[in-house]
């Protein structure tokens, strides 16, 4: 018999003998209750569902999720699971295009038909009841006030989002090929050189300001440390979900994790450090969860190993963030000399540090500004003086490595590179160093924010540069790759998704320091 | 505790240089003893590919296409997910407006040490004892290293697959004993492909060289690229004439990283004996 025969055999017993008995039981359980309930009288009104939910039934729903566990466990570890998705790929195509071309366009009709009843015949449309009275459901749902301009990012958000569900189906049923503009001559675009690799960097604040707090002891620092490691988190796990869109064979992403293992690979190493990076920011964030649902006893075991907890993460961060720049060492021959260099792990990592340090301050002045909360203009003023002393290093030691390679002819030979290159360092570097370093510069906090968001831009670009856009063949006139509009609808959807969550955390969890609420 | 600015930033200073020392680290002779990345097993079979000898037929490509079940319904004219091996025509002329053609059998060069299989992560590209850079597509995860690490721009992806792989010459074709030399080998009518020992084969090469004056150029491609590559090839004008990639390191490519992996150790115990320390310094007179 072969697998995929097996496969099905398997999933036919699993409909026959599991799922079809239970939807029969349920069926004649609704059956039932609906004839005795006008009968019984006086069921208990709380209850919003149609019936009230026996033990038994909950024991079966965790059967059924275990079955249904068991066959995406059994199909993954016998190579099947794409079967499995090509199984339901129909089906979710057809609910996709149903929504669609049906759903979508009725709705349309149906607003077209209301307004032009509304000019048409006004009367008869102010005497019909408004949607909230006919609907009950809807009076509970109660919308904060908000300015147009939010109401017109919301609908802007939910449109991208909508659009990033389509291009989800596509990229997941079909192929890369039919979302995105990677070709076997670029096999890398923006969903790694951005979502992943400027990803992981972006998300540096929160070992950096972890290690102040914790490891150098400095507790003024502490308002801001919950924000940074929610932004860290939510960025490990947009860089995880980033990941997941470019994989091709997604479906084998444990492979790194369980014993498939080439430890001459730094994308091994790097597998490895995000996975154990993510528990410990999980681990470092769990207090906040711990505090909101008023758990004792696990909030103090994390108290009582944090020190090391946190130590954990600085190492892991520090690994896998200098490796992220050992991973581009094998392309000696593809990479413009600006931007190759044996010494790429140093500079990824010290550039990892000073855009944690800039990216907290962006943060921070940006939920300032959402939650109406004081910004903690003296604890960002000396992060920004630590980012200026980090981003001079890096500029001292890029300098030096410049002139050691013999690299600096090509700072003048004129083109796309040498003006990324510029660009790169001039507004990336150079200018937030000068800003940072005067005390002026650093206690204006528009110039503050300013200077971070340049850091924040620098080390993007310096990521594009090194996994895209330095490439040879973006000096050579072939054809080179653009990022497709699917892939530019993916990154935004994720970017706003984190922003989202941050936002949902910072109004539901104690994120930020109580005294701060104003 | 209350640590003053100034504190900060020494701190901020002990911990860059303490960066700089574990980079300097690797470079002492404490590490230095020959750390080279581990030798994937030499001394296997190669192919010899004589392009004075090609005639350009194409035979080598559709025995390849017949061999591995590829689709054939469209003359392929580069190197794609189903054309593994091509015959690519190139223009040799010096003069322009001139053209002179040569045929050119391409195909993965099956690296001594290859830069896909280094740095895969889960090993799904490995070298094989007889030479050859097989490729295990259960293992794979898609993420593509491979491509982008291949200097020669073999390894090609299925775009529009939900269960992509990829696809090179794997010599897939010699599987299960099928066959004891590969089909494009077989093929080929003009004696131009010759499977053997690579050692063999160099000294095959070499002799061809000296033997016929003037009629070769006295190297032999993939003897030192990149560390030497199981596919070896003559030519008779100069081999960038020829379009192949002369600017290659003769360094294997899986040092390049290596040299920067190797120092993990030392990083990361520093730093853990580094940041354990200054942990300790900062809470040691803290209340227990």
């Amino acid at each position: 018999m072969s697998p995929t025969l097996e496969f099905l055999t398997l999933v036919f017993i699993f409909v026959v003998r599991i799922a079809v008995p239970v939807l029969v039981i349920f069926g004649i359980l609704y059956l039932l209750k609906r004839w005795l309930e006008p009968r019984i009288g006086g069921v208990d009104s709380r209850i919003k569902l149609p019936f009230a939910v026996p033990p038994v039934l909950g024991a079966v729903a965790a059967i059924v999720a275990l079955a249904i566990i068991g066959v995406i466990g059994y199909a993954l570890v016998t190579n099947q699971f794409v079967d499995l998705l090509l199984l339901v790929r129909d089906i979710v195509v057809l609910g996709y295009m149903f929504v669609l071309r049906i759903v979508m366009p009725l709705v349309i009709l149906f607003s077209i038909g209301a307004w032009f009843e509304r000019k048409l015949n006004p009367d008869a449309a102010r005497q019909r009841k408004p949607l909230s009275e006919r609907i009950p459901a809807l009076q509970r749902i109660q919308l904060p006030r908000v300015s147009a301009r939010a109401v017109l990012a919301v609908l802007f958000v939910l449109m991208l989002w909508s659009a990033a569900i389509g291009l989800t189906i596509s990229r997941f049923f079909f192929g890369l090929g039919y979302v995105t503009n990677m070709t076997d001559e670029f096999p890398w675009g923006i969903w790694i050189g951005f979502d992943v690799v400027s990803g992981v960097a972006l998300a540096a604040g929160g070992f950096v300001i972890a290690g102040t707090v914790h490891v150098f002891n400095i507790k003024r620092f502490h308002p801001i440390l919950r924000p940074a490691i929610l932004t860290a988190l939510l960025g490990y796990l947009l860089v995880i979900i980033g990941l997941m869109f470019d994989l091709g064979r997604w479906y084998n992403i444990w492979h790194p994790i369980f014993g498939m293992w080439n430890l001459h690979s730094p994308l091994l190493e790097i597998a490895w450090c995000v996975i154990l990076y993510t528990t410990v920011l999980a681990l470092e964030f769990s207090p906040i969860v711990f505090e909101k649902f008023n758990l004792q006893w696990p909030l103090k075991i994390i108290r009582a190993i944090t020190i090391p907890l946190v130590i954990v993460g600085m190492l892991l961060s520090t690994l896998h963030q200098s490796t992220l720049g050992t991973m581009f060492l094998i392309f000696p021959e593809k990479i413009n000399p600006l931007w190759y260099s044996p010494l790429l792990p140093v500079f990824f990592f010290l550039t990892a540090v000073a855009v944690g340090l800039g990216m907290t301050i962006v943060e921070s002045s940006l939920s300032s500004r959402a939650f109406g909360r004081a910004l903690e203009s003296d604890l960002l003023r000396d992060l920004g003086r630590a980012a200026a002393v980090v981003l001079a290093i890096y500029l001292a030691l890029k300098v030096y490595d410049l002139i050691a390679r013999g690299a600096t002819a090509y700072l003048t030979v004129p083109g796309f590179h040498s003006a990324l290159y510029w660009i790169e360092m001039f507004f990336g570097v150079l200018v937030p160093i000068l800003v940072l370093a005067t005390r002026r510069g650093r206690e204006n906090p528009r110039r503050l924010l300013a200077s971070a968001w340049l850091i924040v831009g620098g080390v993007v670009l310096n990521r594009l540069n090194t996994a895209l856009l330095g490439w040879w063949a973006y000096a050579n006139g072939g054809p080179v790759y653009v990022p497709s509009w699917g892939e530019l609808t993916i990154t935004v959807s994720l970017v706003t998704a984190g922003v989202v969550a941050f936002a949902f955390f910072a109004k539901f969890f104690p994120i930020f320091p109580k005294e701060a609420h104003t | 505790m209350n640590i003053s600015r100034r504190d900060f930033l020494k701190m901020c200073g002990a911990s860059a240089a303490m960066l700089g020392l574990g980079a300097k680290f690797g470079e002492t002779p404490l590490a230095a003893p020959a750390k080279a990345v581990p030798v994937s097993p030499r001394a296997g079979n190669g192919v010899l590919i004589d392009t004075t000898r090609c005639v350009g037929c194409k035979s080598c490509q559709s025995a390849c296409k017949k061999a591995n079940n590829l689709p054939s319904d469209e003359p392929p004219v580069a190197l794609s997910a189903v054309t593994l091996t091509i015959v690519d025509f190139r223009n040799i002329s010096t003069v322009p407006n001139k053209p002179v053609v040569k045929p050119v059998k391409c195909q993965c060069m099956h690296c001594e040490d290859p830069a896909c299989a280094s740095v895969c992560p889960v090993g799904a590209l490995y070298k094989t004892e007889n030479g050859c850079v097989a490729y295990d597509a259960d293992k794979c995860i898609g993420c593509r290293y491979c491509m982008t690490a291949c200097p020669f721009g073999i390894p090609k992806y299925d775009w529009n697959s939900p269960n992509p792989k990829i696809n090179k010459c794997a010599q897939a074709c010699m599987a299960e004993g099928k066959r004891d030399k590969p089909a494009c080998v077989q093929a080929c009518p003009a004696q131009a492909l010759q499977y053997g020992n690579r050692e063999e084969l160099l000294t095959i090469a070499r002799a061809r060289i000296r033997e016929n004056p003037g009629k070769y150029v006295n190297s032999v491609y993939g003897e030192k690229e990149i560390g030497g590559t199981s596919m070896l090839y003559l030519s008779g004008v100069s081999f960038e004439q020829m379009g192949f990639r002369t600017d290659l390191p003769n360094e294997r490519l899986p040092q390049f990283t290596w040299n920067a992996m190797e120092k993990i150790p030392y990083v990361l115990g520093s730093f853990a004996v580094l940041l354990s320390g200054i942990a300790w310094w900062t809470h040691r007179n803290e209340p227990k």
